[in-house]
């Protein structure tokens, strides 16, 4: 286990459902916490008495979306001034945005369960300019609570075990990751292939 | 154009090609942490089930080794069942903080306390 999640978990216990808020808020806007293992480790801590589920499951969801959503309006209202004060080449963004607009719902529910390509995916919502509601709310919704669940059921089940999981949690992390990469290349590929083509 | 547009497709089948070699290092990294899952035996549901059976009850003296140096007083506390202030007595602790204090370098003693309490016949 990493020092930073002993670190996050020891915070856990000191300040309880306030340290929850804090970590898993500032997940969400972009701090690269490891939140995943340490909702399944906070999910140990459930099956032993120490934590209401409720109470940690309403915390964290809470806390998730409100990050997301402070990211997602944040880049939305400023994203695209401070893209022009860093004289960041548009091109690129123009394709991603293309494709994260037309497939928005899906890709923000998928990516909640990417660990960090969720704040990266809330970051290009917001300079897509996505629908807040209910394109980006409603996945996000879903795609926080269904992950958030996730991980402390499976916390809650195997109890003290939890640190041995952390490893195989994080790779399947991985998977996913690669996995939406790649279809955002596949797609850019085909139109690519398309482009040629027709000429 | 027709230049451009075929180097970017062609940029874009080596990256392909390099986020599937990467699926295949972490499909065989995966493989790799459930046989050491395996090993420990920590994949036979039966475990968990005796885990679930006693969920919310007090460990026992075979759980120490849960006990580690970013818990805290309050936390070894609830799971052993031990009264508030066994440990603070056991181990003189002055610190104002107690029980809301991580264990940190008392770490081994407070196993030995707990060890000491929990087989000390009532």
């Amino acid at each position: 286990m990493s020092a930073l999640v002993t670190t996050l978990l020891a915070y856990v216990l000191l300040y309880r459902y306030i340290a929850i808020f804090v970590i898993v808020f500032s997940a969400g806007v972009i701090v690269p916490f490891p939140a995943s293992a340490m909702l399944m480790g906070i999910g140990a801590f459930i099956s032993h008495g120490y934590f209401s589920f409720s109470a940690v499951a309403t915390t964290a969801i809470a806390a998730n979306v409100l990050g997301d959503i402070a990211a997602f309006l944040a880049v939305r209202r400023y994203g695209n001034r401070v893209v022009r004060l860093l004289h960041v080449q548009t091109g690129m963004f123009a394709t991603l945005e293309k494709y994260i607009r037309s497939d928005a719902g899906p890709t923000v529910f998928i990516t909640r369960f990417a660990g960090s390509l969720g704040p990266v995916t809330n970051i290009m919502a917001g300079l897509a300019d996505v629908r807040f509601v209910p394109t980006f709310l409603i996945p996000d919704i879903a795609g926080n609570a269904a992950e958030i669940l996730i991980l402390l059921v499976f916390g809650y089940f195997v109890g003290d075990y939890w640190e041995n999981f952390s490893g195989i949690q994080s790779t399947i992390v991985g998977i996913i990751i690669i996995g939406v990469i790649a279809f955002f290349l596949y797609k850019l590929y085909g139109s690519l292939r398309r482009r040629y083509t027709n000429h | 154009m027709e230049g451009s547009t075929l180097m970017k497709r062609n940029i874009l089948l080596i990256a392909l090609g390099v986020l599937g070699v990467i699926t295949i290092v972490l499909a065989v990294l995966l493989v790799r942490e459930y046989q050491a899952l395996n090993r420990a035996g920590l994949t036979n549901p039966g475990r968990y089930r005796m885990h679930l059976s006693h969920v919310h009850a007090p460990l026992t003296v075979n759980d120490i080794g849960v006990i580690q140096s970013w818990m805290t007083f309050d936390y070894v506390n609830r799971i052993f069942a031990l009264p508030a202030d066994q440990l603070k007595t056991a181990l003189k602790i002055t610190d104002a903080r107690y029980p809301h204090l991580r264990l940190g370098t008392y770490t081994s003693d407070v196993k030995d306390a707990v060890k000491s309490y929990l087989t000390t016949p009532k």
